[in-house]
C-alpha cells in the first residue's frame, strides 16, 4: 500500500513543480547548498590541517617555555628551532655523529628503492611476454598469475617470520633479507595491472622495429620501457608510499640491529626513549615527528599530480 | 573470482584462437617462446618461495611443537595449540576490540564519498583541498599516531585537556580502560578516509556528465540523481573500497602499537584495551617467539577475513561483469 502511493508520489512529483516556482526555488535552494558545501569542505580542511598545526606549534616552542607551562602554548612567546637542532646534537642513537632518523632515512631508500626498480621492470617484462608472445602452457600460466593475485595473504605477514628465522635470515645483517628479496621479483598484481597497458602500446612501432633487426631484449629496453612510463611511475609511487611507511615488517625483522633501522623503527624507538624524558622534550618529540613525514609530503605537493593519478590508477585497476 | 578469471581469459583465447588459426595447427616452439616461458613462470615461482613456503609451513606448525621455531624440533602435540589460543580471554578480547576497531572503516567510506561528491561540485578551491585531504595517505600510521599522541596527552599539558580545561587521561586510564579504543578509533577516522576520497573523486570523474544532464531534464532532484546515476556509478569502487577496508581493518597494527604499547605490566593499554589480533599475534609470534600459537591464531584471522569478504568478492566480480 504503501509502495503504492511512495510510486505515485515520486510520479507526480516533477510534473506538479511549475517551471517558474522550481526556479526561484533553486535559486535560493542553491545559494543555501553551496554554503552547506563550503561549511562541510572547510570543516572537514580544519580537521586535517589540525594536528599538523598543533605539532608544529609546539615543534618551535622550547623546553623552559614548557616547563612553566600550565596548559598547551598555543603561542610560543620566544619561538625556537631548539627541537630541531637537537635532532642533530642529542639522539641516543647516534652513530658515528649520524643521527638515527636520518641513518634511518638513507636505510629506508635503498630497502625500499632496491626491490621496487626490481619489481617493477621484472612485471614489465612479464606484462611485455604476455601482450606481444605466444608461448607454452600461456593461458595456464595467466590465469595461475591471476588467481595468486586474489590471495588475501594479509593475516600471515608475521607468521613468514618462521620461515626466515630457519633459512637463518634472521640474524644479523642477514635480517634486511626478508624486506628485500621476496621484493625483487615481478609481481603478480602488478602484472596485471601493467598488461592492458603494454597491449595499448601501437603493434607497428615494435614490428617495425623488429624488422630493423631489434631483438627481443632491445625492443624491450629501448621501445616498451620507456613508452610505459606514466604507467610505472603510477605503480613506482604505490610501491614508494608502502615502503616508506612500513613499519610492521621492518619492526620484525630489524628491531635489535639499530645499525639497519629503517626511518619508521628510528621514529618510534626516539619518540619512545624521548616520552620518557624528565623535562617533556615535546619539541624535540614532535621535530621528530614532523621531519620523519617531510620528505614524503614534500616530494608528494611537488608532484601531486603523478601521486594522485597514480594511486586511484593504481588501486583503481585492480 | 572464476568470473574474474574465465572474463580475463577469454581475450586471451580470442588472441591465441585467431593466431592458431593462421598458423599451422602444430606449432614449433622457438627459443624466444621459451625465454618467455620462463619470464612467465617469475611471478609464479616467486610467489611459492617467498609466500606459499611460509604459509604452508604456518599450517603445519598449527600441529605441532617447536623449540625456538626450529623445524627440526618439530613433533606432533594433538591440537594443543588450538585450545591453547581458544580457551585464551585475551584473544577473544582482542576480536573484540579489532572488530569494533573495523567498523571505523563504514564510517570512513560515508565520509570519504560525502567529501568526494562534494569536492565534485565544481567547488572553488576544489584542487587545493584535494591536495590537502590526500595528504593523511602518504603520511606513515606511526608518525600520525605520535601526532595524536600529543593531541590525546594525559596531563594538563595535552591539547585536548587544554581546550575542555581536563585532567583527563586519554590513552592509559584504568577506570576507563576503553577510552583508548575511542583514541585509536579517531586516528583510523583522521587517516583513512584519504585513500576512498581519491578512489571516489576518480570514479565520479568517470558518470559521464549526459546522464545527469538527460535527469534533469527529466526533473529529477538532486537525491534521486544520487540514487539511481551516482550511486550504480560508483558501485564497483564502492565494493572494492569495502574490501580493502575489511582487510586493513581487520589487520589494524601499526596505530595501536604506537598508542597502547606494551606495559611492563604485559597489558597492551589498561586492561589489554588496545590488543588487537594482529598484535596478539605478533606478541605472542615475534616477541614470546611461540609461532605455533601466531599460526592459529594468523589462520582463524585468515578465515574470518576470508569468509567475510568472499561474498563481496562474488557480488564486485558480477557488478564489474555487468558494468
Amino acid at each position: 500500500m504503501e509502495e503504492v502511493l511512495q510510486q505515485e508520489i515520486s510520479r507526480t512529483d516533477p510534473e506538479t513543480k511549475a517551471p517558474a516556482v522550481q526556479k526561484q526555488k533553486n535559486s535560493k535552494g542553491v545559494v543555501i547548498a553551496r554554503i552547506a558545501v563550503y561549511a562541510v569542505l572547510i570543516l572537514y580542511s580544519l580537521w586535517i590541517l589540525a594536528p599538523f598545526l598543533v605539532i608544529i606549534v609546539t615543534s618551535l616552542t622550547t623546553n623552559a617555555e614548557y616547563g612553566a607551562a600550565e596548559g598547551y602554548i598555543w603561542f610560543p612567546k620566544t619561538p625556537s628551532f631548539e627541537g630541531y637542532q637537537r635532532l642533530f646534537t642529542d639522539d641516543p642513537f647516534m652513530y658515528n655523529g649520524i643521527p638515527s632518523l636520518l641513518r634511518g632515512f638513507f636505510n629506508t631508500m635503498w630497502i625500499t628503492l632496491i626491490p621496487l626498480f626490481s619489481m617493477l621492470i621484472q612485471s614489465l617484462l612479464v606484462a611485455y611476454v604476455y601482450a606481444r608472445y605466444n608461448f607454452p602452457c600461456k593461458n595456464l600460466l595467466f590465469i595461475i598469475t591471476v588467481s595468486l593475485m586474489f590471495i588475501p595473504l594479509g593475516a600471515f605477514g608475521f607468521v613468514g617470520y618462521m620461515f626466515y628465522q630457519n633459512i637463518g635470515w634472521t640474524e644479523g645483517g642477514a635480517a634486511v633479507l626478508p624486506l628485500i628479496v621476496p621484493g625483487l621479483f615481478a609481481g603478480a598484481g602488478t602484472v596485471f595491472f601493467l598488461r592492458p597497458y603494454v597491449e595499448g602500446i601501437n603493434k607497428e612501432i615494435i614490428e617495425a622495429a623488429e624488422i630493423d633487426g631489434m631483438g627481443f631484449w632491445r625492443v624491450f629496453f629501448s621501445i616498451i620501457i620507456p613508452l610505459s612510463k606514466p604507467a610505472l611511475v603510477a605503480q613506482f609511487i604505490f610501491g614508494f608510499v608502502g615502503g616508506y611507511n612500513n613499519y610492521s615488517g621492518a619492526l620484525m625483522y630489524l628491531n635489535d640491529n639499530d645499525e639497519l633501522w629503517t626511518l619508521q623503527i628510528s621514529l618510534q624507538q626516539l619518540i619512545g626513549y624521548l616520552s620518557t624524558s624528565e623535562e617533556g622534550d615535546y619539541n624535540f618529540q614532535c621535530a621528530t615527528a614532523l621531519m620523519s613525514m617531510l620528505p614524503l609530503i614534500a616530494l608528494y605537493i611537488g608532484c601531486q599530480k603523478f601521486f594522485i593519478e597514480g594511486i586511484s590508477f593504481g588501486g583503481g585497476k585492480e | 573470482m572464476e568470473e574474474i578469471l574465465t572474463n580475463e581469459a577469454t581475450p586471451q583465447n580470442a588472441a591465441s584462437v585467431s593466431v592458431k588459426n593462421g598458423k599451422p595447427k602444430k606449432k614449433k616452439w622457438k627459443p624466444v617462446h621459451w625465454l618467455c616461458f620462463g619470464i612467465a613462470l617469475i611471478p609464479i615461482v616467486a610467489f611459492f618461495i617467498f609466500n606459499g613456503m611460509p604459509v604452508v609451513l604456518s599450517f603445519i606448525s598449527m600441529f605441532t611443537e617447536m623449540d625456538d621455531n626450529m623445524l627440526d624440533t618439530m613433533r606432533w602435540n594433538s591440537f594443543l595449540n588450538f585450545g591453547t589460543v581458544f580457551t585464551d580471554k585475551s584473544f577473544w578480547k582482542a576480536w573484540g576490540i579489532t572488530l569494533w576497531l573495523a567498523s571505523a572503516q563504514f564510517v570512513t567510506l560515508a565520509v570519504a564519498l560525502v567529501v568526494a561528491v562534494l569536492l565534485e561540485k565544481k567547488t572553488k578551491g576544489a584542487k587545493a583541498m584535494q591536495v590537502l585531504f590526500f595528504i593523511p595517505y602518504i603520511c606513515s600510521t606511526v608518525a600520525i599516531a605520535i601526532m595524536w599522541s600529543w593531541i590525546f596527552h594525559g596531563d594538563k599539558l595535552g591539547v585536548l585537556n587544554s581546550i575542555f580545561g581536563s585532567n583527563i587521561k586519554w590513552l592509559y586510564d584504568e577506570s576507563h580502560p576503553y577510552r583508548l579504543t575511542w583514541c585509536i578509533y579517531i586516528t583510523i577516522l583522521w587517516q583513512a578516509p584519504a585513500y576512498g576520497i581519491v578512489m571516489f573523486k576518480a570514479a565520479l570523474k568517470n558518470i559521464s556528465p549526459t546522464l545527469y544532464e538527460a535527469a534533469d531534464l527529466d526533473g529529477a532532484n538532486g537525491f534521486q540523481k544520487f540514487l539511481y546515476i551516482t550511486l550504480p556509478g560508483i558501485k564497483s569502487v564502492t565494493l572494492f573500497l569495502v574490501l580493502a577496508g575489511i582487510t586493513s581493518g581487520l589487520g589494524v597494527f601499526d596505530s595501536v602499537l604506537v598508542l597502547a604499547p606494551m606495559q611492563w605490566t604485559g597489558v597492551a593499554g589498561p586492561e589489554n584495551a588496545g590488543l588487537t589480533v594482529n598484535y596478539f599475534i605478533y606478541l605472542r609470534g615475534v616477541s614470546d617467539g611461540d609461532m605455533e600459537i601466531a599460526a592459529v591464531a594468523s589462520w582463524f584471522l585468515f578465515a574470518v577475513t576470508f569468509v567475510i569478504t568472499y561474498p563481496i568478492i562474488k557480488w564486485r566480480n558480477k557488478v564489474s561483469v555487468e558494468g
